[in-house]
Formats: C-alpha cells, sequence, structure tokens
C-alpha cells in the first residue's frame, strides 16, 4: 500500500521540491501525493479525496484559509482523528513555533527540508512521534 | 480634678475589716460578761463542793443511824425470841415435849401452838415461830404448812444447835423470798439442847425500819444488800423489789466488802448519786445510803441559772452601754471618713463640723481647716494648668495646622511618585487643597509658548460647591488688566487680594460670584515658569503670610511634579519608540528568514537532486560544482539561523524547550554529521563517549547546534590530523570537549572567541564562517546552567570544554562566574 499524502502549499517551489522528493525518494510501498494549490473550499475537496490521507503537510501562510483554520476544520471532522497534521513553514521565530503547538499540529517541517532528512522524518511521523524539525 | 483624685494612693480605699464600733462592742461585751462568769464560776465551783461533802457527811450519817437501829433491832428481836421461852415450867415442859418425842400428840403441838401464836401476836418483829427438833424436824409452827417440814438442809440449822443464832439474810430457795432466821436453843433439865426455837424475822418491819423520812427528799433512799447474791433485799424506791436480781455499784462493791464510808458514784440504777455505806454483822448484810446528785446540788444548781441569767442580763446592758458609747465614738469619726473619703474622690465641698469639745471635735476642726487650705492650693494651681492648657491648645492648633498641611504636601508628593498623569495630578491636587484648606476655589493655570504668544491655559480647577465645569477651556490674556493670575504670570511673584473690592479694576471671575479674597502663586522651576497656582476663599482678609508661606511650598511641590511628569511622558515616549523599533527589527528578521528560507528550499532541494543524479547523468566536475552551490546554500542557511538567534539574544527573547535529553542519542547525531565532514579530508575522527551518560534537563535542538558548532569548528579548523570528541560524567555534571590538533588560537585572540562578528587572523585565513557560532554556543550552554571554556595556543590545536550540569542541578556560581573572564 502505497502512502497517501496531503500537501496544501500555494508557493509553486515548494510544491515542485515535494513533488520531485516524494516521487523520487523511494518510499517504502510507494508514495501518492495530492497537492492543494490553496485552501478554496478546503473540507469538500478533502472529503472528495478517494481516501483518507496517511499524512495532512499544511503550508501555514496559505489563502483563503490559513494553515491554523484548516487544521481547525479538520480537526472538527472525526473522520481525521489520529492523522498526522504537521505545519510545513518557513516561519520558524519561537513564538511562530509556541502558535503552532498551540493551535495543535501534530508537528513541524520547516524549510528547507533536505531529502537526506525527509525520509527519516516521514517515518518518524508514521510511527508518531511529534517531529518538530527546524534546520 | 480627677487628675488630684487618681494620685491618692490606693490603699485608703480598702473596705474597714474591723470597725471601731464593732471593736469597742466586743470589748464591753468582754467587760460585762467575763467577770460575771468567773465569778459565778469559783463560787460555784466552792459552793458546790461544799454541798457535795455535806450531802455525803449526810449519807454518813443516815447510814450510820439506820445501821445502828437495824442492829438494834435485832438485839431486840434477839431478846425477843429468847422471852419466848421465859414461860412457867408448866408450859416450857409442854414446849419440850414437842421435841422429847419424834411424834408429840396433836393436842400438845396444838397447845404449844398457841403459845407460839400469843407470843407472834404480841409484836411485829417475827412473822413465825417454829420449833424443831435436833434432827431438823418441823413439829410446832405459827405456820401449821411448816409443820413436819425438816429444815436440816438449811443454813442455820447446825448453828442453831449450838448457841442462840442469828441466821445472815439469804434466799429461801423454796419461796424466793429473802429470810433472815433468830434461833434460841430449847434445853431440858440437864441443860442439854433438845431442840430449837427459830424466829422468822418478819422483813415488812425491817423494810419500814429502812423506809425514807422527809430528810431523804425526792431521791433519797436506803436499802440493804445481801453478800449472798449482790441483790437488794429491802424494797427500793424506784424498782420493783425482786431480791433475787444482782445488783452492781461501787457502794454495793463497798459495803459488801465490809467497808463503812461514802462515795459519789453510779448507783444500781445507772444514777449518779452521793451515797454512803455500812456492814450490819449478824444480818450478813450491807446497807448503803444514797442520794442523787442531782438533788443533793440542787440548790447549787438553782444558784448557776440565777448567775447565768444575771450574766446574760449584765451583758445585754453591756451590750447598750457599749452601743451607746461606740456611737459617741465613732460618729464624729464615721463622718470624718466620709468626708476624708469625698476628698480622695476629688469632692472638696463638704466639712466635718462636728459639734463636740473632745479630742475627736479638735481633730474635725483641724481636718476641715486642712481641707480649707487644700482647697485653695488646688484652685491656685488649676489656674495655672488653665493657662498651661490654654499655651498648649493654641500650640496644637498650630501643630495641626502645619500637620494638616503636611498632609496636603504629603498627598501631593505621593501623587507625584504614582500619578504621571500630569492632568490627572492637577485635578488631584485642586480638588484635595479645597478641601484641606477649606478653599472656595482654587485653579492651576500651565503656561504654554505657542506661535500666538505666551498663553495662560486653566488646566485644573476645583470649587467647594463643585460648580465649575473643569472640562471647559478657559484662557486669560497675559495683558489682561486687574487680573490676578496675569500679574501674577506677568512679574513671577506672589499677588495677594485679601479684600477684592480694593482694587479698582479687580478682574472678577463671573463663575465664582463669592470670591472675597484671592492669592495667586507662581509656580517656577529655577528662573522657568511652569504655570499659576490660583486660590479663592468667600472670607475677606483669608490669605494671611503663614498660610501663604504653605501654599507657596505646595506650589514649589506641583511645579516639581509638573517637571517630573512632563520627563515622564517624555521617557515614555522614547521608550515606546525603541521598543517600536525593536519590534519592527524582530519582524524584519522574522520576514527575512522566511523569505529566505522559501527560495533556499528550492535551491538546495533541486541541486541535491540533480548533483545526486536523480534528474539524469551529471559528470565529476558538475557535481563538485553542484556541491559548492549546496554548500553556499548551508551557510546562507546558517548564516540565517545565527543571525535569528544573535538578534533574539540581544532582545533576551530567546527561549528553550526543555525536555529530557539523553546525551548519547545527541551526540550519536552530531558523530553522524561529523563523520561526514572529515569525509573528504585527512583528519581522524576519535570518538571516545562513555555509554549511558545520564539524561539531563535541556533544549534537545539548541545543545545539537551547540555539539556540532564545537565539532565543525575543529574540523573546519584542523587541515590534518585529528579531533577527538570526548564525553563523560562528571561528579557535577556531563563534560564534552572536542580537541583538535589544528592551527589553535593565538593568546592575544583569546578574548575575542566568545565575542561576536569576531574571527580570529588564522580563523579568517583559514574558514570563512558567521562568527556567531561560538558566542551563540556560549549562551546556549549558559542558558543550561552550564560552562563553556577553550584551551589554545597558535600551532598547538584547540579543546573547547562543555561542563552541563545533571538534571535538576546547577553548576556553583564560582565556577560559573570564572568562563570568559
Amino acid at each position: 500500500m502505497p502512502i497517501t499524502f496531503l500537501y496544501a502549499e500555494d508557493d509553486p517551489m515548494s510544491r515542485q521540491v515535494m513533488h520531485v522528493m516524494l516521487t523520487k525518494l523511494e518510499l517504502e510501498g510507494g508514495a501518492e501525493v495530492t497537492i492543494f494549490e490553496d485552501s478554496s473550499n478546503f473540507m469538500e475537496r478533502v472529503k472528495a479525496l478517494p481516501k483518507v490521507p496517511d499524512v495532512i503537510l499544511l503550508d501555514v501562510q496559505i489563502t483563503p484559509h490559513t494553515g491554523f483554520e484548516m487544521l481547525k476544520m479538520l480537526r472538527a471532522d472525526s473522520a481525521y482523528d489520529g492523522k498526522p497534521i504537521i505545519a510545513m513553514t518557513a516561519s520558524v521565530t519561537v513564538s511562530d513555533i509556541e502558535d503552532l503547538k498551540k493551535a495543535g499540529f501534530d508537528g513541524l517541517i520547516a524549510k528547507p527540508v533536505r531529502k537526506k532528512v525527509f525520509p527519516e522524518l516521514l517515518e518518524r511521523i508514521l510511527a508518531g512521534d511529534a517531529v518538530w524539525y527546524v534546520p | 480634678m480627677s487628675a488630684e483624685a487618681t494620685n491618692i494612693p490606693q490603699q485608703s480605699e480598702q473596705p474597714i475589716r474591723i470597725s471601731i464600733g464593732t471593736t469597742l462592742n466586743i470589748y464591753s461585751l468582754a467587760l460585762a460578761v467575763i467577770p460575771v462568769f468567773v465569778v459565778i464560776s469559783v463560787a460555784l465551783g466552792l459552793f458546790g463542793q461544799q454541798a457535795r461533802d455535806q450531802a455525803l457527811n449526810q449519807m454518813k450519817f443516815i447510814a450510820q443511824a439506820r445501821s445502828e437501829e437495824v442492829q438494834r433491832w435485832l438485839e431486840s428481836s434477839q431478846l425477843r425470841l429468847s422471852s419466848v421461852l421465859a414461860l412457867p415450867e408448866r408450859q416450857l415442859v409442854q414446849i419440850r415435849s414437842t421435841v422429847d418425842n419424834q411424834r408429840p400428840n396433836a393436842e400438845t403441838v396444838s397447845f404449844v401452838r398457841g403459845l407460839l401464836q400469843d407470843q407472834l401476836n404480841s409484836q411485829q418483829a417475827f412473822s413465825e415461830f417454829f420449833i424443831y427438833t435436833t434432827g431438823g424436824r418441823v413439829n410446832v409452827s405459827t405456820n401449821p404448812d411448816s409443820e413436819r417440814t425438816r429444815v436440816s438442809e438449811l443454813p442455820y440449822f447446825e448453828p442453831s444447835l449450838l448457841a442462840t443464832y442469828t441466821q445472815p439474810a439469804y434466799i429461801n430457795p423454796e419461796t424466793n423470798t429473802v429470810d433472815a432466821v433468830l434461833t434460841t436453843p430449847i434445853v431440858n433439865l440437864e441443860g442439854e439442847i433438845i431442840g430449837v426455837l427459830g424466829g422468822r424475822l418478819n422483813f415488812d418491819t425491817l423494810a419500814s425500819l429502812l423506809a425514807p423520812t422527809e430528810a431523804f427528799g425526792d431521791t433519797g433512799e436506803t436499802y440493804l444488800v445481801s453478800l449472798e447474791r449482790s441483790n437488794i433485799i429491802t424494797p427500793s424506791r424506784f424498782v420493783e423489789y425482786d431480791p433475787t436480781i444482782a445488783y452492781a455499784s461501787k457502794g454495793i462493791r463497798e459495803a459488801l466488802w465490809g467497808r463503812t464510808g461514802g462515795s459519789f458514784y453510779t448507783n444500781y440504777r445507772d444514777e449518779n448519786v452521793i451515797g454512803a455505806y455500812t456492814w450490819i454483822t449478824p444480818l450478813g448484810t450491807g446497807l448503803l445510803a444514797e442520794i442523787a446528785e442531782s438533788e443533793a446540788l440542787q440548790a447549787v444548781n438553782d444558784v448557776r441559772d440565777v448567775s447565768a441569767v444575771a450574766a446574760i442580763v449584765m451583758a445585754i446592758l453591756g451590750l447598750i452601754v457599749g452601743q451607746f458609747v461606740t456611737r459617741w465614738l465613732t460618729r464624729p469619726i464615721t463622718r470624718l471618713t466620709y468626708i476624708a473619703q469625698l476628698a480622695i474622690r476629688g469632692d472638696y465641698t463638704q466639712r466635718a463640723r462636728l459639734k463636740q469639745f473632745s479630742e475627736i471635735g479638735r481633730l474635725g476642726f483641724a481636718f476641715d481647716t486642712m481641707l480649707d487650705n487644700l482647697v485653695q492650693s488646688i484652685r491656685e494651681r488649676n489656674s495655672r494648668i488653665r493657662e498651661v492648657m490654654e499655651l498648649s491648645a493654641s500650640l496644637e492648633t498650630r501643630v495641626a495646622e502645619r500637620t494638616r498641611d503636611l498632609r496636603v504636601a504629603a498627598d501631593v508628593s505621593r501623587q507625584i511618585t504614582t500619578v504621571l498623569d500630569i492632568d490627572l495630578l492637577l485635578q488631584d491636587v485642586v480638588k484635595s487643597t479645597v478641601e484641606s484648606f477649606k478653599l472656595y476655589a482654587c485653579f492651576i493655570f500651565r503656561i504654554e509658548d505657542t506661535s500666538l504668544g505666551t498663553q495662560i491655559i486653566r488646566a485644573a480647577g476645583a470649587d467647594m460647591a463643585g460648580a465649575v465645569d473643569v472640562s471647559k477651556y478657559v484662557s486669560i490674556e497675559p495683558d489682561t488688566a486687574g487680573s490676578v493670575v496675569a500679574q501674577a504670570a506677568y512679574t513671577a511673584q506672589i499677588v495677594t487680594v485679601n479684600d477684592v473690592t480694593v482694587p479698582l479694576d479687580y478682574f472678577a471671575d463671573p463663575q465664582l460670584p463669592n470670591t472675597r479674597a484671592q492669592l495667586a502663586i507662581p509656580m517656577m522651576l529655577g528662573t522657568r515658569l511652569l504655570g499659576i497656582f490660583d486660590f479663592h476663599s468667600n472670607q475677606t482678609g483669608r490669605f494671611r503670610p503663614e498660610e501663604i508661606s504653605v501654599l507657596t511650598t505646595l506650589a514649589e511641590q506641583v511645579a516639581i511634579a509638573m517637571r517630573n511628569a512632563q520627563l515622564f511622558s517624555q521617557s515614555q515616549a522614547a521608550q515606546k519608540e525603541a521598543e517600536e523599533a525593536n519590534r519592527v527589527k524582530s519582524q524584519f528578521l522574522a520576514n527575512m528568514s522566511h523569505e529566505l528560507r522559501t527560495p533556499l528550499n528550492a535551491i538546495l532541494n533541486f541541486t541535491e537532486f540533480v548533483m545526486d543524479g536523480d534528474l539524469g547523468e551529471v559528470n565529476e566536475e558538475q557535481e563538485e560544482t553542484l556541491q559548492k552551490v549546496v554548500s553556499s546554500g548551508e551557510h546562507l542557511l546558517s548564516l540565517i539561523n545565527d543571525i535569528l538567534d544573535i538578534t533574539k539574544i540581544e532582545v533576551g527573547m530567546l527561549e528553550l524547550f526543555i525536555e529530557d535529553v539523553d546525551i548519547n542519542q545527541s551526540l550519536k547525531a552530531v558523530i553522524s554529521t561529523g563523520k561526514g565532514l572529515v569525509k573528504d579530508k585527512p583528519i581522524e575522527l576519535v570518538i571516545d563517549v562513555e555509554q549511558n551518560l545520564p539524561i539531563i534537563s535541556g533544549d534537545r535542538r539548541r545543545l545539537h547546534q551547540v555539539f556540532l558548532n564545537l565539532l565543525s569548528n575543529a574540523v573546519k579548523f584542523t587541515p590534518n590530523g585529528s579531533v577527538v570528541l570526548h564525553a563523560h560524567r562528571e561528579e557535577d555534571g556531563v563534560h564534552i570537549s572536542v580537541k583538535d590538533s589544528g592551527v589553535g588560537i593565538a593568546p592575544k585572540d583569546h578574548p575575542k572567541v566568545f565575542e561576536r562578528f569576531k574571527q580570529t587572523e588564522s580563523g579568517l585565513r583559514s574558514a570563512g564562517g558567521t562568527g556567531l557560532g561560538l558566542p551563540i554556543s556560549k549562551h546556549f550552554v549558559e542558558a543550561h546552567g552550564g560552562r563553556i571554556w577553550f584551551e589554545s595556543d597558535l600551532g598547538q590545536g584547540s579543546t573547547f570544554h562543555v561542563l552541563l550540569p545533571l538534571k535538576g542541578e546547577k553548576l556553583a556560581e564560582g565556577e560559573l562566574a570564572l568562563e570568559g573572564k
């Protein structure tokens, strides 16, 4: 069974990096990634997915709904209970990270994320570890 | 007055335990009663003794007399018995014949009986005559029942055969009565005793001999006691006659022992008696004469009772007289005491005025005179005290006024430190000034230099009625004629108008129609005029020099307060500015970080994908070039991180995420990176890490950053040779050190090592870098409560040490202070 990802990201470069990362890295069992370019109609689009994603990666500074709002929507729906929701952002000041933790994100992968650490981070996230990665 | 009263010693108020009256009464009673008691006691004692002796003698006499009487009676009875046989021979023959033969003929017996009966009838001493043979057989008796009985067993039988015999009284066992028998022998012609004539004594006669006479009174009696059973054999006055009952008493005992005498004792019926006793030999009985002691002493007791009554009467008389004397004595004393107690309580109005001419009367007069003198001196002293009190009251008023002034000043001072909003402060000041000084109104004007010239603007105001609208903007033109405020501002001098009707051009405020006096004090700071303190009173002549002086002080205080508030608001503005600048700077750096990280994400990843051949083959040269791009990107990233960190450190915003940190695991990740670092260099990486290092409290990411910084520095500054990572537990923490064989640091450069943006010359030459790594590391280590230091010399390599405290501990402060200094 391939691992399914949902990645919401409005920066085209970041989307491309993630795309290459997930397709070129030989993840165990393979990977299927769905990328949202914005957060409009977010829940409808998430629910329209054929399968509940194994990992949800959310950009924080994205429109029209911020990462925090998307997190809140997902948390309100029990279908996504237990699925790791990870923030992907370049904002990594102390207060930024505290805000993420307070909001209830399961972890953080700060940009830039490198191909040599990404598979290990994923592995830990899937194992249920709280990963707060800031390079 | 009450003040004097409390000075009197308190013991004078003690209650009187024994009053003079009581004492005198006790003494007069004692005087009346004791002598009577003593005299009576002695007299009664003597008299009583005499009476007892007399009674005893009387008893002795009676006993003696009665005893003699009984003996005489016995003797005469004996003679009487003998005389029975003093008969003519013819008749004697008849009598003898009654005992001659065993069986006398009936005629003879009858004849003799008749003879005996005649004899018996002629006397009273005997109750029975009887004749018995030597064989003990009663042949004839005046009591026919006795005839033919035998007497041989009776006590008198044998003695009676020898001579005339008197049988002592005995209890006849057959009749249980007392018997006394006299006998006389019957002899024949040859003189031989052939029989015995017996006479039974008549006890009634004996009893009548002993019967009491008038001299015996109510309790006197004489009675006989028998030796046989210690029983009373004559009737008693007091107990039923029963001769068989044995009795005991001292008298009975003495009598039965054959003694004659008298004594005081308890008799057979437990009565205290005076008794005499004697022994009547022929009858074998004791005789006792007794009289009850109470009766014998009746006269004495009567005297005693009369004396007691006399004593009581005398006591009462004594009491009455004593009471009279007592009252005569104590009334003036009580009066004096009362007056004295009034005086003690401060009432000097009463006088004793005793109407006696005794010593007490003189004492009362002296006392009254003393009180008069005392009242006089108190009066004098009170007038002096009043003077002093009046003086002190005026002083108090002045002190109170001064205190009030100081309180207002203190309030203002306190407000200066607490209220830094100048408008609020001034409003508070005028309000409390109006209240404290009871003014009609009070204002503070501020002097402001504007483009329109100097303006006098009302900043605060208050009046007693609360009628002034403070919010209303009021300004006074500096050249307003007749305005006290304007004049004070213009001259910078205090202006006082104590009667507003006097200055012809007085400028009256239409809002304050009741102003009668006005005072304006300029508030100066050095030579600079800050404002005018304006006071209104509705009393003409209100502002006197003392008050002006106080208000001037107040105005000075307010001036200082205004200045302070100005300075404070200026400094607050400056602080706000600085904070804003800081915030902007932080925001800028955060934005910069965000904006740089996003493209770096693409740069680093795409370059690495290309470099690693994920997107197609690359040759070695291309790969090397791409590696340089990656390195530059990484350097840029570390620069961004370092700048962010140092900025946070500078503004004190860097916080640690403290959690349990496994040093072994942390070092493992560092070593893994380190291996990559030395991969392309001729450097041997030596790992000397103790297993199972203790878990410590710390920020995992920051500690990793520190260790990696030290290791990458070592690799960076070592062209070839070795880098040794050493970690072990020490007593006070975990010691991690990185030793290299690199270029080393010249002693002159040592102070720069932990300074920001400073690299040693040799460092700069050999390897670039931000110059922020070690300062950041130092901060992190110290933030963990640890310390960091190094040993190095040029060309000798360097060793950097980090000592981290164990969980829950901190390194001693002394060690911390050594570091970096």
